[in-house]
């Protein structure tokens, strides 16, 4: 076809028009799928972070002024914790969000590694270095941070050993359950305590 | 029988990776395991494939001096869908490659065939050409994330060879994707290339 002025803007703009359309209906398409997928997500999260519970944290969810969120689950009406979603912004690539969850007593009952682009083979193993049950000093389940002793890593005075050669990694992690514990006693509702 | 020589070529006498050494960007950055180097080979594979063929099919629709552009938004195309359907479908997977998707886009092996093979040739043979090329890129993704999860990590597809404290951590980061990648470059082109 010759390139002339009026050739080349009725293809570009027919083509344009075209695959519009086809985005738009395959955008229709997917919009139930990927938020479907999105909420299935998170609710393997809330299994794998709270202990049994029977309502939808979703519904009992409140957001913090930083973006931090708080969803509280309850078992027979029976406060169960909470689960906070928040995000560490002092990764060493980069921002990267946890799932924490804690029990009514405030203590770190699990969490898991919502997304993330530390390094592979040194930061990215936080998904299972602050969870080894069969090392108690790396391990964060069942510790509770409260205002007066933060968690910290052993190089900065804490109890806790960092991933080797992934201190930045671990810091902000660390700084993520301080601030999410932080979250959770705020919004723990006075039926609660 | 044609089609037959034209997705031979692209596998392997015109590898993207070994030979023409395109795509290096998701050639580096998604092969730290074998199974994102798969991933990562399929999905160009399924964008090629389909753009080549829509190139093909509208190449008489498009004036020379803007078939840059028209086949920008084709290739876009193609990939926005993907994109879609992995989040909707496949989202673990969509989560690990993460940017490497969108920027199929851009990734030279595209643009490359449409402008050199696909606006020239019929569909058929475009179809050919893409999945030739698209499969000659998932081999050498694979074969790529294999030996850098091997030597790395100690498994191949998760499947554990030897325990992990065992493995050299350089071959899962950035400098180990370089190294392994211009041993296998020299060992193609020594073992399957003949020198002329």
């Amino acid at each position: 076809m010759k390139s002339t002025l009026r050739n080349m803007c009725l293809s570009l703009g027919l083509l344009v028009t075209a695959s519009a359309a086809i985005l738009a209906g395959v955008k229709n398409l997917t919009d139930e799928p990927i938020a479907e997928a999105a909420r299935k997500a998170r609710l393997q999260a809330f299994t794998e972070v709270l202990g049994p519970f029977d309502n939808n944290p979703e519904d009992a969810s409140s957001v913090l002024a930083d973006g931090t969120t708080v969803y509280r689950a309850t078992l027979g009406n029976v406060p169960a914790g909470a689960a906070v979603e928040i995000t560490a912004p002092q990764g060493f690539s980069g921002p990267f969000s946890l799932m924490v969850g804690f029990a009514p007593d405030g203590s770190v009952k699990g969490y898991t590694v919502l997304a993330h682009s530390e390094t592979p083979g040194l930061g990215a193993k936080m998904g299972a270095w602050f969870s080894d049950p069969s090392r108690p000093s790396r391990s964060i389940i069942g510790r509770t941070p409260d205002s007066g002793s933060p968690l910290a890593v052993s190089k900065d005075g804490g109890e806790v050993d960092a991933i080797t050669g992934a201190t930045i990694t671990s810091r902000a992690f660390l700084q993520a359950i301080n601030k999410a514990a932080e979250a959770y006693r705020k919004t723990q509702s006075p039926t609660a305590e | 029988m044609k089609a037959l020589t034209i997705f031979l070529d692209g596998l392997i006498r015109r590898n993207p990776t070994f030979v023409l050494i395109l795509g290096m960007c998701p050639t580096l950055g998604t092969t730290s395991s074998a199974l994102t180097g798969f991933s990562m080979g399929l999905a160009t594979l399924f964008v090629l494939a389909l753009s080549n063929m829509a190139i093909s099919g509208l190449k008489s629709l498009v004036p020379e001096k803007v078939r840059i552009p028209a086949f920008i938004v084709v290739i876009a195309s193609f990939v926005t869908v993907l994109q879609m359907l992995m989040q909707a479908y496949l989202p673990a997977l969509n989560a690990t490659l993460g940017i490497f998707i969108p920027l199929i886009v851009v990734n030279c092996i595209l643009l490359g065939r449409a402008e050199a093979f696909a606006s020239k040739n019929s569909v058929g043979l475009s179809l050919a050409d893409g999945l030739g090329v698209g499969l000659g890129f998932t081999c050498a993704l694979t074969l790529l994330g294999c030996i850098r999860e091997l030597l790395g990590a100690g498994s191949i597809f998760g499947i554990e060879i030897f325990p992990e404290q065992y493995g050299a951590l350089v071959f899962v980061l950035a400098p180990g994707a370089f190294i392994v990648l211009g041993l296998l470059i020299a060992l193609f082109n020594r073992l399957i290339i003949k020198p002329e």
